[in-house]
């Protein structure tokens, strides 16, 4: 739980630091991306803190790829 | 952003430091399960295949000298194809860097400090990676110059100090393996060790100064690598013999664990740590790297400095949910990375070879058409 805050609070300080000096930039791309990554990078900072079980993206990988794989394999069996 | 170059020897050093990478530690486990003591046999043939899949990424970065390979998949394959097989090349390498963190914590915390969480670890390495992505290229280069003689050195004093410890008998009999483990055991090594050298595709074309030397240079330093691998395996194999060498984690580390010099100079695994957690470091930078300037590039953004922070703060949380155990990340290894490396490090480059030939055929066959469109056909070539 303290955890949880104290990642709300580096990445509110982050924002903080770095938007009015994209502001200047003037790149309006940039700050959104910057904006969007931030937000998913401390949703999934969070939910690791409060322990929330969150599925490995490479479990899709595999999921893909085990087809290919079992295909591979029944060549050299 | 001013363009940055890096000479051909840096580039050399940081081939050998980044074909080694994490295979030092757990190549000589995955390959030794498929193979068995015939497992040096197989590294040797995938360091000679990788002189061939080196080979194929020099003629694609030839093509397209002033773009690196985030570039030129735009620029071949059109705007919206090129956009997407590049994410997927990126999706690539970030997942690659999150299960790098993964496995530096995991290391250390099963090996050295089993008490610490491996976030704490994590959270370290990537303080660091982040402010050398920061810092640049020229800057990582020169580091990689500082690291690569201690490297040197800590590795040939392990091969003195393990030698003594040799019975013969652990790699007889010599070429029992069949066929298909044969294969595998090639595939599980190129995989880490050959196709992940597209990576350096970014560095190649443009951020080095001298291009012949630096071909030169990439074929160089990947044969050092994997003379070091290859000495890396047969000496677990010959020390620790084939069944200890597969069924451990971390194979070297527990070589490094058995090194006494006449019984006085022991224990001193953590020195040799140091040689694993340099090639570490120097791959999981350029993973990083190449991801956040991958996605500025691709989304037309200027200055790729503002990503660096937010992108790391999603590699530490991937490093933490990459893989919930050592067996799933065993698992994936030996199984599906082969693949999906292959896919998107040996299949992409292929196919924009391909695209590239045909459209150097179409343009020169106008040429011979046309002679008056010559100046406007030469406008449109690639």
């Amino acid at each position: 739980m303290v955890l949880a805050v104290a990642i709300l609070i580096i990445a509110i300080i982050v924002a903080l630091i770095f938007i009015p000096k994209l502001k200047k930039q003037q790149d309006r791309k940039a700050i959104i991306v910057f904006s969007f990554l931030l937000l998913i990078g401390t949703a999934l900072n969070m939910g690791i803190a409060l322990k929330i079980h969150i599925p490995s993206p490479l479990d899709l990988i595999t999921f893909i790829f085990t087809p290919i794989r079992d295909y591979i394999v029944s060549f050299t069996k | 952003m001013e363009k940055e170059i890096i000479s051909s020897r840096q580039f050399t050093i940081v081939t050998f430091l980044y074909s080694i990478g994490t295979a030092i530690l757990i190549i000589p486990s995955s390959i030794t399960g498929a193979a068995k003591q015939d497992a040096w046999i197989a590294a040797s043939i995938g360091v000679l295949l990788s002189l061939l899949v080196i080979k194929l990424f020099l003629t694609l970065a030839n093509q397209t000298p002033s773009l690196n390979f985030i570039e030129a998949n735009e620029k071949i394959l059109g705007r919206f194809f090129g956009k997407i097989t590049a994410i997927c090349f990126l999706i690539l390498t970030f997942l690659s860097a999150g299960e790098l963190l993964y496995f530096i914590g995991i290391f250390m915390k099963t090996e050295v400090m089993p008490e610490t969480p491996t976030l704490a670890f994590a959270l370290l390495f990537s303080i660091i990676i982040m402010y050398a992505a920061y810092l640049g290229i020229e800057t990582f280069a020169r580091s990689a110059e500082i690291l690569f003689p201690l490297f040197t050195f800590i590795f040939i004093f392990f091969v003195l100090s393990i030698t003594p410890q040799i019975t013969f008998e652990n790699i007889q009999p010599l070429l029992e393996a069949t066929k298909a483990s044969m294969f595998y055991s090639i595939a599980r090594f190129m995989s880490i060790f050959s196709f992940p050298l597209i990576v350096l595709l970014m560095l190649y074309p443009t951020g080095v100064n001298v291009q012949p030397s630096a071909q030169k240079g990439l074929y160089i330093g990947a044969i050092f690598g994997g003379i070091v691998l290859v000495t890396l395996i047969v000496l677990s194999i010959l020390v620790l013999g084939p069944e200890n060498t597969a069924s451990r984690t971390f194979p070297s580390y527990a070589l490094a664990q058995r090194i006494s010099i006449g019984n006085f100079l022991q224990r001193i695994e953590i020195i040799m740590a140091f040689m694993w957690i340099s090639s570490i470091y120097i791959r999981t930078f350029m993973y990083f790297y190449t991801t956040v300037v991958g996605l500025a590039q691709i989304l037309k953004i200027k200055d790729h400095r503002p990503l660096i922070i937010p992108m790391g703060i999603i590699v530490i949380g991937l490093s933490q949910i990459v893989h919930p155990d050592i067996v799933h990340s065993t698992n994936y290894n030996n199984e599906i990375w082969p693949i999906f490396s292959f896919i998107f490090t040996i299949l992409l480059p292929i196919l924009l070879l391909i695209v590239v030939v045909i459209r150097n055929r179409k343009s020169k066959a106008q040429n011979n058409e046309t002679p008056q469109q010559e100046t406007e056909n030469d406008n449109q070539k690639v």
